[in-house]
């Protein structure tokens, strides 16, 4: 009962102090938007930009006012749940980013599937059989894994099972054969840090007494792998897979260029590109909101985890 | 091109850009040439079901003038006066001025007809779920990913041969080319031109490939009020240093072809010049003219781009002609918001840029990119003044269409070539493919993305 009193005060504490934390984020995008040279009405305009249609738009959309005005009618609009229309398309801002967040969610959840299953079979199994062909070799394509350019991964995949085994499409968002190139491709990086993780923790925590121990008494050693060790080392990939989905579920803008993939990251680059201020905004604040979860989410986890760990 | 489908205007262009009736059955002039009275088509219908008639040409126009709109091309109008509905279906439109390019600016999409009802009704969101009159009903749009139309059946021209299209969004050309190839794709519109060699080449595709000239022109524009290049023999000088068939040949594969002039062919005006020299000697003699003999005296220059692989080759060519003729070059690649703000205020001597038009007429180019009128984002990003040529882009802005026109434009084109703010480098080319069993897929020079798709069929 007494755990689980501190841990709900400590949840609330977490999500009170998001609040200055979102506000600090709105002004500092809200300033570097500014600040940035380039005008996101004459950009509208394409090269030709008559002055006399900018004056006219830029009057219209109130991007004349001065700037504490025009910070406080945003602030002002966010409160009551409005992020404004994009300058580009003219669509709401928050329907905008709603309707790429069910192709941002599947994409990251299932590199995250394909990452956590590689990364750590891959790790566990490198430290159990520690400087052994499979060790040596895993550790080998671990690092290929971490370093190998994303675009240059995905365009492979592509072209060997998308364009001559022809198994998978191509590129585009649909069904469940369409998120699988595009899950191993992001998958792929975050499977190589966590293998590489998994497999130091591994070996840092086989080495210690309680690990002999139970070996000491007997238990197979499945069980002392899995259970006893795996505990111990779970904390690290945890973290690593916590981070990982946060930046995934903010988009991954290579990925879904390559693959036509319709997510978030396309969205917030191109609203960058274009000088889409309530857009830029819009996605920014979206994914500072994501960030705080998932961190809020792994710091949780701990206590699960390991017992020790309390928060007051 | 989605938008194309689902909307008509008054007019359209063929497949050699002459002007063609749609909405409007046909028109007549006034001598003066300030009023153009359209007759419509009895019996064409918005998707909604309701006959469009003038007083909806009224709405819609009036609507793209409405400042409350924010209508980005709000400038298309402001040549007009006054329009109105003398009947149910007569449109009637007065200008402030004749001009000269009227009906040829007519197709482009702030003209088009929209059902007053639909967008009281939607508002703001019109734009996600259009209504028009053209060929193809909009049936959804998953942003970033697909559009999907389908025929409309009571199309005043007749229902179109395919029932669906699916135009997909795909980022990257490698990727679409991959696509393609693999039969998902019926047709592509954007070869790349790495791309351009292999497939010529292939026998399953080189019958299938459709490149036609587009009507615009890659350029470097000198900043013509920054010294040095305020000296006419120095730009002069630049455009002779510069090997343009190494461009075209090396970086752009010959998908492109290489610029004689600023008007592309098939722009009415267009006249064959002669290939301008690559003479790096005689660009030396300009520069010793000049009084900086081998580049002696002269500052380094800037040559700004905005990002991209295919800019920076061209640039990186460009600074290496140069500088065999003694001109240092530094390049600036920056982002294109930041690119277009300095090109405007005249912040970079030398910049890089292409100008496809909006409307296939000379205006287009003489009067939009070299009158001092239009200095800074106006078009005039060289601040290129000569009062002549101000003198005839004006005067051939109210003429009649024919050939007086056309020799002033000519000779507004001479002058310019010969006071150089610019050194044209291509002129764009289409370049699109089609499966083999694609029928009568064609477009104009206004590019592949104009391409109207009601007669297409498919031999499968």
């Amino acid at each position: 009962m007494e755990i689980e009193g501190e841990m709900t005060n400590y949840i609330i504490r977490r999500l009170l102090l998001t609040i200055p934390t979102l506000i600090g984020i709105i002004t500092i995008t809200f300033l570097l938007m500014y600040v940035v040279p380039g005008d996101p009405i004459r950009i509208l305009m394409g090269q030709r930009g008559d002055p006399e249609t900018i004056a006219m738009i830029r009057k219209q959309m109130g991007l004349d006012d001065p700037l504490p005005v025009q910070y406080f009618r945003f602030l002002g609009n966010v409160l009551r749940g409005d992020f404004g229309r994009s300058y580009a398309t003219n669509r709401p801002v928050l329907s905008e980013i709603l309707t790429r967040f069910p192709a941002t969610l599947k994409l990251a959840l299932a590199s995250m599937l394909v990452a956590s299953i590689i990364g750590l079979s891959a790790g566990i199994i490198s430290a159990t059989r520690q400087y052994y062909l499979f060790d040596y070799s895993s550790m080998v394509i671990a690092l290929m894994g971490v370093s190998a350019p994303v675009f240059w991964v995905g365009l492979l995949l592509m072209w060997i099972f998308g364009y001559t085994l022809g198994w998978l499409p191509i590129s585009g968002y649909g069904n469940i054969s369409c998120l699988i190139l595009p899950a191993v491709t992001l998958g792929i990086r975050p499977a190589a840090y966590i293998a590489r993780m998994t497999r130091s923790s591994f070996l840092e925590v086989l080495r210690q007494d309680y690990i002999r121990t139970a070996r000491a008494k007997g238990l197979p050693e499945r069980r002392v792998i899995y259970i006893h060790a795996m505990r111990n080392t779970l904390i690290t990939v945890v973290t690593i897979l916590g981070m990982e989905l946060a930046s995934l579920l903010s988009g991954a803008v290579l990925t879904e260029t390559i693959f036509a993939w319709p997510g978030i990251g396309r969205l917030s680059v191109d609203a960058i590109i274009k000088r889409d201020h309530p857009m830029v905004q819009g996605t920014v604040l979206f994914t500072a909101i994501i960030f705080i979860f998932a961190n809020l989410i792994v710091d949780i986890s701990y206590a699960f985890l390991d017992p020790r760990i309390r928060y007051e | 091109m989605v938008a194309r489908q689902i909307f008509d205007g008054l007019v359209d262009y063929d497949e050699n850009l002459k002007i063609v009736p749609v909405i409007a059955k046909n028109w007549s002039i006034s001598k003066d040439g300030k009023v153009y009275t359209f007759n419509l088509r009895q019996g064409v219908k918005f998707h909604n079901g309701r006959e469009v008639t003038a007083e909806d040409f009224v709405y819609s126009w009036k609507r793209v003038m409405d400042p409350a709109t924010k209508s980005k091309r709000a400038n298309f109008m402001e040549d007009i006066a006054k329009v109105e509905a003398p009947s149910k279906y007569v449109f009637r439109v007065t200008l402030k001025e004749p001009r000269g390019y009227f009906l040829q600016m007519l197709p482009y999409s702030c003209f088009w007809v929209v059902p007053k009802e639909e967008v009281e009704k939607l508002g703001p969101d019109f734009g996600s779920k259009p209504v028009g009159s053209g060929p193809f009903k909009f049936v959804s749009w998953t942003h970033d990913d697909k559009v999907i139309l389908e025929a409309n059946k009571d199309y005043f021209a007749g229902r179109p041969y395919v029932d669906r299209l699916e135009i997909r969004i795909i980022p990257d050309e490698t990727v679409a080319i991959m696509e393609f190839e693999k039969g998902n794709l019926d047709w592509y519109e954007n070869v790349p031109p790495s791309e351009l060699d292999r497939l010529k080449n292939d026998p399953k595709w080189k019958d299938n490939i459709i490149m036609k000239p587009e009507l615009g022109t890659y350029y470097i524009g000198m900043n013509c009020q920054k010294p040095p290049l305020n000296n006419k023999l120095v730009r002069q000088a630049i455009n002779y240093a510069i090997n343009r068939e190494q461009i075209v040949k090396v970086i752009m594969r010959d998908s492109v072809m290489i610029a004689t002039g600023i008007l592309p062919p098939g722009i009415p005006g267009y006249s064959k010049r002669p290939p301008i020299p690559y003479d790096p000697e005689k660009a030396k003699r300009l520069l010793k003219q000049a009084g900086y003999p081998n580049g002696k005296g002269l500052p380094t220059l800037e040559l700004a781009f905005n990002k991209s692989a295919t800019h920076q080759r061209i640039c990186e060519a460009i600074q290496s002609d140069l500088k065999k003729i003694g001109i240092n070059v530094e390049l600036v690649q920056m982002d294109w918001a930041q690119y277009l703000e300095k090109v405007d205020r005249g912040e970079t001597q030398l910049f890089r840029l292409g100008w496809i038009a909006d409307y296939p007429d000379a205006d287009n180019f003489l009067w939009v990119l070299f009158n001092s009128k239009n200095w800074g984002p106006g078009g005039n990003g060289a601040y290129y003044k000569n009062p002549t040529v101000d003198e005839l882009t004006d005067k051939a802005k109210t003429m009649p269409p024919g050939a007086t026109r056309n020799s002033l434009y000519k000779r507004a084109e001479a002058i310019i070539m010969d006071d150089a703010p610019w050194a044209p480098i291509y002129f764009y080319v289409s370049r699109a493919i089609k499966q083999p069993y694609v029928m009568d897929f064609d477009f104009s020079g206004m590019g592949p993305f104009t391409a109207k798709l009601e007669k297409v069929w498919l031999d499968k």
